[in-house]
């Protein structure tokens, strides 16, 4: 009877995570787009239902939604919108919050996945992404983010059939999910417009002759499933006594995908079978009574679920099954890289044209070969002397500038060199830091000997997850690093044994000054970078480099890309690790709050605004989302989230208009100059005539397959 | 046909140019095709046919020029409104839809139509009629197919909407000659209903055996524009370009 019970919860569990992969399936299934946003687009469609219901509390029903200008003055009349909130029955509150999503997901559309078509996975995955945290940070600004409980929908009544307790609201939530997945694969099957979308997934092209509209069918998916994510996360809420909160439904994008896998991305009904079944895994992992000793401490912790959806997530990953795979080639070579090639002059290259002009280029790059080096000692002494004359708070700011140069570095050899797309930095990040606090509570080891240990305590884990990536590439691997992450942040961070122990003991550095430890950091930080940097001109780079550009091209030309990419696992486990050991020693207590993937993927945004390819990009985030937003922000009441706005912001314009970010651009910029450049920028001048290179190639051979990629630009431009 | 009798144009292309970027692709195009006629376009690798294709079917906005079709301005407007127009195509590769079946391909060959639901049903049996082997395999999915069936299908689909004009990107690619031979056939008899073709072909003496006026176009411009008979003297022309396709 305990297992039936728990059974029967499970199968509850799973169909609200069945709700949420329909709609991640949904927009797969027409766009190729994974979309990570998916939760918190039904995050904000939950908050407007809610918040304007008027069963809803008085204390959730705040009178007037704010909304503040960042980095405004909050007292100027035109830096904050107070609109009163309206008090609806629930079908209009419903209405409301669907019709809002809806808006919401033809905006994406327009604005931004429009111009997305045919771009490589790991340019949608840092779109979604961008997304995600733009429209979580906007959310949050909006809405009062504090967690509240939330009055259920229909009145709760259990009920008890064959020894097992059940609520209606279970029953209407599975009942929903099943229809949903029923009519939507029917919708997909058996309509003209279902077809039009199936059609325009498989051959943009194609659909297009036929006369479908295809950017009004991704318009369309994007609208519905944009409708499906609120009206899950209405859902989910309203089972028992749910809570209104950013973190617990945003978490919820994890069993959604989970689900969604389960149907390949492509069937509705496998889906929902999908959801149902990590829900019951869930249900009867959790519900096993763990004999006294280690799986009982390590299983009794929360977030147990967290660790089975990763599980499956890796078992259905890398056993495949057929029937759930058929159509779909989990290996695709292509979303490796990241940058888009195209003809004609490149921004940087009409910048330098329009400098030369007013003959300042030869100026800029005379001055540039002496002017990187003061720079560079101007940066020295700002690092080095700030932490002495001013108060402990400014050696705080750049400890947290160490930290972040760290993980972006871990980023850039990973993701950036190796082209392996990875969610989970701060998982490898967070094991360093509690190994920080274990190392020097517990064992009373030095900082000096501490640090190094954290680097070697993230590489088994970033080894372990660097195994699935031998088999899984572009979205399935995103997927699995993203169940890594969240598994990280809520069972293995969250034990018992770990939060017990986690002050970190900074020995002879003095416990009342960072200072000292902020050195440290920056003395490990420097031989970190001084160290990729020469690594940066080995083979091994080359051969990272060379897996990312074509992985079946590099097997071909003898590079094992089994050792290389766990290589690269390794080495940005080690970054990362080390970059923890430092959190640790400046912030004194180490607590999952601090390693979220909410977080991680924040610093995935970082990344690619500053540059992903380049190791100067990842000197450049600190700079960028450190140091500027801490002189420029001003006190405000409450969090402030324009950095999480800004970034998540740039981050898909960077995607859309200039994936190599700043740090490519400025040294693309600065570059010695060579006498052909003046060639191409005249002849570019000509009346739209070729650039050089080109029309060599149009001369010698247009074949239409090389202009592929361009006529694909100019195909979405036009339409 | 004679040359007097070309006066009648259905599609009428002047002065067309268009570019990938900045790589200039077609350089002043003039191309004309009559009511009821088959037209073909001949060329190497990269000549530029399928870019012609693309403006025409609106895939590609011109950078300049005039097409017009039935007497209409067609440069620059949207392939939904091409495909309205009557103006249908069986793309190069095949262009097939492999996840749907072959009934949902068909389906989506009358999509601007949808909402008649007597001219679908009449697109579904001109098809089957046409093509008896798609009929038996209806709930097959499309990439499944071998090569014949699939350019049956991919011809079936661009005869769903009763268009007065099909474009054909490379029929004979890749099939066997027995099948290229049906294919012709069938080709014939739908331009004797009155369908006018464009064949864009790499295999000069099969698209010169079926048309009556021919096209040559090299490196974006038109190199010789006559009855096809003319071009196939034309060793000059041909010869350096279909070595291997031309005897």
């Amino acid at each position: 009877m305990y297992w039936a019970e728990l059974l029967v919860a499970g199968l509850f569990v799973g169909a609200v995570y069945a709700l949420y992969g329909l709609g991640i399936t949904m927009v797969y299934k027409a766009t190729r787009v994974p979309n990570f946003a998916h939760g918190a687009i039904g995050t904000v469609g939950a908050f407007v239902f809610y918040k304007t219901w008027k069963a809803s509390q008085p204390r959730l029903q705040i009178k007037h939604l704010h909304f503040q200008i960042p980095f405004a003055d909050s007292k100027a009349w035109w830096s904050h919108w107070d609109p009163t909130t309206p008090r609806l029955p629930l079908l209009l509150s419903l209405v409301l919050a669907l019709a809002v999503s809806v808006v919401l997901g033809i905006l994406i559309e327009r604005l931004f996945m429009r111009y997305l078509v045919g771009a490589p996975t790991i340019g949608l995955i840092v779109a979604t992404v961008g997304l995600f945290i733009l429209i979580t940070g906007l959310a949050i600004d909006f809405f009062n983010q504090q967690s509240e409980t939330v009055p259920p929908i229909i009145r709760e009544q259990r009920y008890t059939a064959l020894g097992v307790h059940f609520f209606n609201s279970d029953v209407l939530v599975a009942v929903i999910a099943l229809a949903l997945a029923l009519a939507l694969g029917a919708f997909f099957r058996f309509t003209s417009l279902g077809i039009a979308i199936r059609a325009t997934a498989d051959s943009r092209e194609t659909a297009r002759l036929l006369g479908i509209n295809a950017n009004r069918v991704a318009q369309f998916s994007w609208a519905v499933g944009s409708a499906l994510a609120t009206l899950s996360a209405i859902l989910i809420i309203s089972r028992g006594n749910g809570s209104l909160d950013f973190t617990s439904l945003t978490l919820l994008i994890l069993p959604g995908f989970a689900a969604a896998m389960f149907g390949g991305f492509i069937s509705l009904v496998g889906t929902f079978v999908g959801g149902l079944t990590l829900g019951v895994a869930e249900a009867l992992f959790v519900g096993i009574r763990w004999p006294d000793g280690f799986f009982r401490e390590i299983f009794s912790s929360a977030g147990v679920p967290q660790f089975v959806s990763f599980m499956v997530v890796i078992i259905v990953l890398m056993t495949r099954p057929k029937f759930i795979f058929k159509g779909v080639r989990v290996d695709e070579d292509s979303g490796v890289g990241f940058g888009r090639a195209s003809s004609g002059l490149q921004p940087e290259d009409r910048l330098r044209r329009a400098l030369d002009r007013r003959g300042a280029l030869m100026l800029l790059l005379k001055d540039w070969t002496t002017g990187r080096f003061a720079l560079a000692g101007m940066v020295a002494v700002a690092a080095l002397a700030v932490p002495i004359f001013t108060v402990s708070y400014w050696s705080t700011v750049l400890g947290a500038a160490v930290f972040y140069a760290l993980i972006a570095l871990s980023i850039v050899v990973l993701t950036g060199w190796t082209g392996q797309i990875s969610l989970a930095a701060l998982a490898f990040a967070g094991a360093g830091a509690f190994g920080s606090a274990l190392l020097s509570t517990q064992a009373h080891l030095p900082p000096f000997v501490v640090l190094p240990l954290c680097g070697l305590i993230g590489v088994p884990l970033a080894v372990l997850i660097g195994v699935p990536a031998l088999r899984l590439r572009g979205f399935f691997l995103a997927l699995a690093t993203l169940a890594f992450m969240v598994a990280c942040e809520s069972w293995l961070f969250t034990q018992p044994g770990l939060t017990t122990r986690n002050d970190v003991d900074r020995m002879f550095l003095r416990v009342d000054l960072s200072q000292p430890s902020y050195y440290l950091s920056l003395g490990f930080a420097l031989l970190v970078f001084l160290g990729v940097r020469n690594l940066g001109k080995t083979k091994v780079a080359r051969a990272f480099h060379a897996i990312r550009d074509s992985e079946n091209t590099a097997v071909s030309m003898g590079i094992d890309p089994v050792k290389y990419k766990l290589l690269a696992f390794a080495l940005s486990g080690f970054i990362a690790g080390i970059a923890g050991g430092s959190f640790g020693y400046m912030n004194l207590k180490v607590v999952s709050g601090s390693f979220t993937f909410f977080f991680s993927l924040t610093f995935i945004t970082f990344a690619v605004i500053a540059g992903l390819g380049l190791q100067a990009g990842a000197f450049l985030v600190p700079i960028l989302f450190v140091i500027v937003p801490t002189l420029t922000a001003r006190t405000t009441t409450g969090t402030n989230q324009s950095l999480f706005i800004l970034s998540g912001y740039l981050a898909v314009r960077a995607t859309i208009d200039y994936p190599n970010g700043v740090a490519a651009f400025w040294s693309r910029l600065l570059r010695p100059f060579s006498p052909s450049e003046r060639v191409a920028w005249t002849t570019d001048e000509a009346a739209g005539a070729p650039a050089p290179e080109a029309a060599l190639a149009s001369a010698e051979a247009d074949e239409p397959e090389l202009f592929a990629h361009a006529a694909e630009e100019l195909e979405t431009t036009h339409a | 046909m004679t040359a007097s009798e070309r006066d009648d144009l259905l599609l009428d292309i002047r002065g067309l140019r268009a570019s990938y970027g900045a790589v200039e692709v077609l350089r002043s195009i003039d191309f004309t095709v009559a009511r009821g006629e088959i037209v073909a376009l001949l060329g190497t690798n990269g000549a530029g046919k399928s870019t012609i294709l693309r403006c025409i079917s609106g895939l590609l906005r011109p950078d300049s020029g005039v097409i017009s079709f039935d007497g209409r301005d067609v440069a620059g407007i949207t392939t939904e409104e091409t495909v309205q127009l009557g103006i249908t195509q069986v793309p190069g590769g095949r262009g097939l839809l492999p996840n749907l079946t072959v009934e949902e391909n068909l389906r989506m060959g009358a999509y601007p139509i949808r909402k008649d639901k007597k001219a679908v049903k009449a697109g579904y049996e001109r098809v089957y009629e046409t093509f008896p082997r798609l009929s038996e395999r209806r709930r097959q999915l499309a990439g499944l197919m071998s090569g014949g069936e699939a350019q049956m299908l991919a011809i079936g689909r661009a005869l769903m909407l009763q268009p007065k004009m099909m474009m054909i990107d490379e029929l004979s690619l890749g099939l066997a000659p027995l099948i290229v031979q049906q294919l012709v056939q069938i080709v014939r008899d739908i331009n004797a209903s009155g369908v006018s073709m464009i064949l864009v072909e790499q295999s000069a003496n099969l698209a010169l055996s079926i048309t009556d006026h021919a096209y040559f176009i090299e490196k974006g411009q038109i190199r010789f524009d006559g009855s096809s008979k003319e071009l196939l003297e034309r060793d000059d022309l041909l010869r350096s370009v279909f070595l291997a396709a031309a005897h």
